[in-house]
């Protein structure tokens, strides 16, 4: 199953593996290249050879190293930066996001249909568009 | 006041992993597995996920497996990074359940990989090969 060839890059950083690709997927399943990382140092070794650079990352600000992951990408192709929230809202110092996503937290569980409609929303936020 | 904020930051931490640990996606991937028996590989299958999550996985295999036994589990990531790059989940743990629901496995370390090698989409004619750090 290839990724859409031309369509935008989304990089997503988180280290909670079940969400990241769940993610990871829904993004997919919108027509876009996602890129999942455990990381940011994981994601600085995977968009290395991403041509174009990364047009939207998603990430949790709480994770190590993520201002330096930003930089590093600005330098290539400034990416629009989404982030993950789950306790409290969280900001990244000198990073200006356009969306926020609420990780799901509890037992209670996710509803892909909910989810898609989320990842449309954001999408539509950043100003890219769903493919279906 | 330092230790009490630093107090608090690790209470909100633990709350974190702890909401995130029962929290499930309903993803189904292929999977590779090896299941354990005194260190050594006892016996070894594919299947696929039913769900993940950042305490373990729910799959489901051909045969019942028993509880109790370390599973090391490759997941696949279906979707290829610039389409030439395949990725996987390596996820070692514990069977804790299995009946008819699945094969419950409980997550002790996990990892993502890149798949052996990839070849530069760009030079397709030079089959150039670059290995990737697992």
């Amino acid at each position: 199953m290839n990724e859409p060839s031309g369509a935008p890059a989304i990089l997503i950083v988180d280290e909670d593996v079940g969400f990241l690709w769940w993610l990871g997927e829904l993004f997919h399943e919108a027509g876009y290249r996602s890129i999942p990382a455990l990381s940011c140092e994981q994601a600085l070794s995977l968009v290395r050879d991403v041509q174009g650079g990364i047009d939207l990352l998603v990430v949790s600000p709480s994770m190590q190293g993520v201002s330096g992951l930003i930089l590093t990408l600005s330098r290539i192709h400034p990416p629009k930066v989404v982030l993950i929230q789950d306790l409290a809202t969280e900001l990244i110092p000198g990073v200006w996001a356009v969306a926020t996503l609420q990780r799901p937290l509890g037992p209670e569980p996710v509803s892909r249909q909910e989810w898609r409609q989320k990842i449309g929303e954001i999408l539509s936020q950043v100003g890219f568009r769903a493919a279906s | 006041m330092a230790p009490v904020a630093a107090g608090k930051l690790t209470s909100v931490a633990a709350f974190r992993s702890e909401q995130r640990a029962h929290q499930r996606y309903p993803i189904i991937f292929d999977l590779d597995y090896k299941l354990f028996r005194r260190g050594r590989v006892e016996h070894q299958g594919s299947g696929r996920t039913l769900n993940i999550g950042s305490g373990g996985v729910l799959l489901e295999t051909e045969g019942a497996l028993p509880s109790g036994h370390s599973i090391e589990l490759v997941i696949h990531w279906p979707f290829l990074l610039e389409g030439v790059c395949p990725l996987k989940l390596v996820m070692r743990g514990r069977i804790v359940r299995s009946d008819a629901k699945g094969v419950a496995v409980q997550a002790k370390h996990h990892e993502f990989r890149t798949a052996g090698a990839r070849v530069r989409k760009n030079k397709p004619s030079e089959g150039r090969v670059r290995s990737m750090a697992g």
